[in-house]
């Protein structure tokens, strides 16, 4: 099949209009949130289940890699397609199926964005835990792909924990379900597996998520730290004393900086860092440890503590940990954003190595991240149009995954591998260990047409042309 | 294959001596415990670290013979009937607490570990893994996780898989692997946690879990409440699921399930609740609890502490547990909203046996079916054809019927795990591609894998 027969098959399948191929018209879909971009041969909008089996289908027969894609947030460069492929993406399927508030679950299509799901079952008195800081753009089937954490995953568990079945269609365009209406069901948990496999297994077109109810009181404190160590320790004395809040967020004095450039978050100018911590539960129980928390924080020399009075003061401190990342634009033209973990015990270690990195390379560097599991985003400012400094940027990186690695942790605590961070993973897994998993991908797709060249290293794969020229100014997150 | 030439058991335990030395080789006398219903292994080896794992499984994978991992031997009842002889690999050995880090949250233990031993390690610092599994003083971490059986606590803490954050395996042909890691968040790679879990050690043997803890309640209590019908104690434990209060677990008990539970509590059926949490909102949480069922239930007791880890202990084990383990049990997976259906289930006949009694798991949804009378009588095929129905019935609910424990001849004319799901080609290919000469638990899992 010619390219241009397989196109013409598509567009009999999706529609005309729902099939774009004209080079102006891609140019928004050669990147996502990462540093790579890469020009699809064209992007399908499909309107349902159907309609991605079949393009998957004819995709398959002709041979042609596909790459699903959500809203384009992911920071690991998991949509990025190669010039060859095809990419499908979902603002056609974008709706909320079904609300069930007795078994507590909704229905959704893949392309509803998680913002717009949580803020939908409120008004059933649920909620949706999950809540990536890119909430407001990115969608349940990219979440799915990438199995997303946020802020609250401290209590609540990332994407998979709140994923009970799935309907996805497979590289040859079989249409298979994962899981299944109940919360477990016999043989391989083959809906684990999948969430999380960066697009390389299925894709998602119906996903059954878990909505937990509303509790009855919420409580948002701001602890405010001469400097980054203390709100280190103070983390450390929080979990240390048997408390595992709902979101425990450290925010540094750049990103302070930052975020009060572009609104009123309510963080001080002048702290060293602030720890964003949230409580939830019972009246009573929350009261009590709010009382501990205050005291672990003073303890371990907060120079202050606010409990934030209402829902808008509590709205305006979440804004403020949200919006972050766009702050960043006040500061430098472009940002990397780096992924990684480490045992809650290590943050100390790890933030002095990231503030000698800063300084050994020039690079500014801002930490804003899910202090409570010791998932850390150093976020490297620069201008990317300076000679170099892209280059050094990556080298940074490297050496901050280099750490994690050696205090304990991992590679990626919600991002993803992708193409970003494929050729570091013999820093945490042995050829035998990456050989079991590619096992479960033969298992999936036995052709390796969905997303291939992610994930794992393999030194011949394409690498996207960018060069640091071309690069406007823009998140590179 | 030489497999096949090799069934003299007597050259088998030669091999084996020759690669784990006599002390690990289990003598014959003892081989019945290690039996799989009608199977008896043909050698059994008691092993200490994932090398001599890694030996045996590379020398199986050679020749060919099944191999069958043997943890606490409390739940050897799940699953079909093997297809083939081979040998037992008695993991219980491999009983170290490797590293608990109270500050990360994270702990460490090998396979052999048994839930009793983890639950007491990690308790001196306040903590705890929320799994359990019925007689937990036997029951291993590796069973545990390889059965993915959960406990009574299950809606409010999940499942095993939820709380597992790295394993270590050695493969079907001897490689040692590992997924995961020892942070709580992790999306490096595919998550083969999830995957291992629940496979019933048909794709690798585990030999070492991470898990991450939470903070372990400091007070416990257990309400148990009797009723006149068992609508009325679905009515009220349903009414008690809505409250920001909610219990950790929520059950519906008939029959001599509840007997079990609490003979002293009067009524046909029983609700329980089981409470956890500070002091401070203890208070409420019994109170109110109490409050709502006394209203419209007969009698309603109050359990703390000792007393109610008893009732905790009691409603773990009622699958498997004491000197009378039921006849037959069936775990229905559904949805809450299906918790009449479920309870109608104590209304179905198997054979000549009388009904069961139902354990309905009123928070997660689904339950158990479990039937402690004889079925001596009973014609295999009409027991076969009942628990089929159940199946099916459960089936069209939206989820399914895994038939736990049941009569070996029952068992020989059923897939326990139900109908195969839509998934099932990818199963098969996952399996081919972990166990390509099928020599790990063979024919116990779903579909004959």
């Amino acid at each position: 099949m010619t390219d241009h027969d397989l196109l013409a098959s598509i567009r009999a399948v999706v529609g005309d209009e729902y099939v774009i191929a004209h080079r102006e018209d891609l140019l928004v879909y050669e990147y996502d949130g990462s540093v790579d971009r890469s020009m699809p041969r064209a992007v399908v909008l499909p309107a349902d289940t159907q309609q991605v089996s079949r393009v998957m289908a004819l995709a398959y027969d002709a041979g042609v890699t596909v790459v699903g894609r959500g809203s384009g947030t992911g920071l690991s460069g998991g949509a990025i397609t190669p010039p060859e492929g095809l990419q499908i993406a979902f603002p056609r399927m974008d709706r909320i199926l079904e609300v069930d508030t007795v078994n507590r679950t909704a229905l959704v299509e893949p392309g509803v964005i998680n913002l717009d799901l949580d803020n939908h079952v409120r008004g059933f008195g649920m909620r949706y835990a999950p809540d990536p800081s890119s909430q407001r753009a990115c969608s349940l089937g990219g979440n799915i792909a990438e199995n997303a954490g946020g802020p609250h995953c401290l209590a609540y568990g990332a994407t998979t924990n709140h994923v009970i079945g799935m309907e996805v269609v497979l590289e040859d365009g079989e249409i298979v379900h994962l899981g299944s209406m109940a919360r477990e069901a016999a043989g391989y948990d083959l809906r684990g597996a999948f969430v999380g496999s960066e697009g390389t297994f299925g894709i998602a077109t119906k996903i059954l998520v878990r909505l937990l109810p509303l509790p009855e009181t919420v409580r948002t404190f701001l602890g405010i730290f001469p400097d980054i160590d203390s709100a280190c320790t103070a983390v450390s004395a929080v979990i240390g004393h048997g408390i595992v809040p709902a979101a425990l967020e450290m925010i540094d004095a750049l990103s302070i900086k930052a975020v009060q450039n572009v609104t009123d978050a309510g963080y001080p100018n002048d702290a060293g860092a602030v720890l964003l911590i949230e409580l939830e539960g019972l009246n009573e129980e929350v009261d009590e440890v709010s009382g501990e928390v205050e005291a672990a924080l003073w303890d371990t020399g907060a120079a202050d503590v606010r409990v934030a009075e209402d829902d808008a003061e509590r709205e305006r401190l979440w804004v403020g940990r949200k919006t972050a990342f766009g702050a960043f634009g006040t500061i430098a033209p472009n940002y990397y954003l780096v992924d990684g973990v480490v045992p809650r015990t290590r943050l100390t270690q790890m933030l002095r190595k990231v503030s000698e990195v800063s300084e050994r390379y020039g690079i500014t560097i801002a930490n804003v991240f899910h202090a409570g599991d010791g998932n850390l985003h150093p976020c490297m400012l620069f201008d990317a149009r300076e000679p170099g400094v892209m280059e050094g940027a990556m080298a940074a990186a490297a050496e901050l995954m280099e750490e994690c690695a050696l205090l304990g942790g991992t590679l990626s605590g919600e991002h993803g591998i992708g193409l970003e961070k494929k050729e570091f993973m013999p820093l945490v897994y042995t050829d035998a260990d990456m050989e079991a998993m590619q096992r479960v991908r033969e298992a999936f797709a036995p052709e390796n047409r969905l997303n291939p060249g992610k994930i794992f290293p393999d030194g011949s794969y394409w690498r996207p042309s960018a060069h640091p020229a071309a690069y406007t100014a823009g998140m590179y997150v | 294959m030489p497999a096949r030439g090799m069934t003299r058991s007597g050259s088998l335990v030669s091999q084996l001596v020759d690669l784990v030395g006599t002390e690990a080789v289990v003598r014959a006398a003892d081989l019945p415990d290690y039996a799989i219903g009608p199977l008896l292994p043909v050698a059994a080896v008691k092993l200490t670290n994932p090398d001599e794992v890694a030996a045996v499984m590379a020398w199986a994978h050679r020749t060919g013979i099944a191999v069958y991992p043997s943890g606490g031997r409390t739940l050897t009842q799940l699953g079909n009937t093997p297809t083939r002889p081979g040998i037992a690999l008695d993991l219980t050995g491999m009983n170290r607490i490797v590293d608990f880090q109270p500050a990360d949250l994270t702990v460490i233990v090998e396979a052999g570990v048994t839930i009793e031993q983890l639950d007491s390690a990690v308790a001196q610092d306040g903590k705890h893994v929320p799994i359990a599994a019925p007689l937990g003083d036997r029951a291993t971490v590796g069973g545990t996780l390889a059965t993915g059986i959960s406990g009574p606590m299950r809606s409010a803490y999940g499942l095993p898989r939820d709380w597992l954050i790295g394993i270590s395996v050695v493969g079907a042909d001897g490689t040692q692997s590992k997924a995961g890691g020892k942070v709580v968040k992790n999306v490096t790679g595919y998550d083969l946690n999830r995957l291992y879990t629940g496979s019933l050690g048909t794709l690798a043997i585990i030999t070492e879990a991470t898990f991450k803890l939470a903070p372990a309640p400091t007070e416990w209590a257990v309400i148990v409440a009797g009723f006149d019908s068992i609508d009325a104690a679905a009515g009220a434990a349903q009414n008690l699921q809505g409250q920001h209060y909610a219990p950790l677990g929520l059950h519906v008990l008939t029959g001599e399930a509840a007997m079990r539970i609490a003979p002293s509590v009067a009524g046909s059926a029983l609700s329980v609740a089981i409470l956890g949490g500070r002091p401070t909102s203890m208070k409420r949480r019994v109170e109110d609890t109490v409050g709502l069922w006394a209203q419209v239930g007969n009698t309603v007791h109050v359990a703390r502490n000792d007393e109610a880890n008893g009732l905790i202990n009691a409603l773990t084990d009622l699958p498997a547990g004491g000197d009378s383990p039921p006849r037959v049990c069936v775990r229905i997976n559904t949805q809450p909203s299906a918790l009449q259906q479920v309870l109608a289930f104590s209304r179905v006949a198997l054979g000549s046996a009388e009904p069961p009694s139902v354990a309905a798991d009123v928070g997660f949804g689904g339950g158990r079916l479990l039937w402690w009378g004889e079925l001596a009588d009973a014609d295999p095929a009409l027991v076969a054809i009942g628990l089929q129905g159940i199946q099916s019935e459960a089936t069209s609910l939206g989820g399914g019927a895994i038939i736990e424990r049941c009569p070996d001849a029952v068992k020989a004319l059923i897939d326990v795990w139900g109908e195969q799901p839509s998934g099932m080609e990818i199963m098969r290919r996952l399996k081919q591609q972990f166990d390509s000469q099928n020599i790990l638990n063979p024919g116990r899992f779903i579909g004959g894998l």
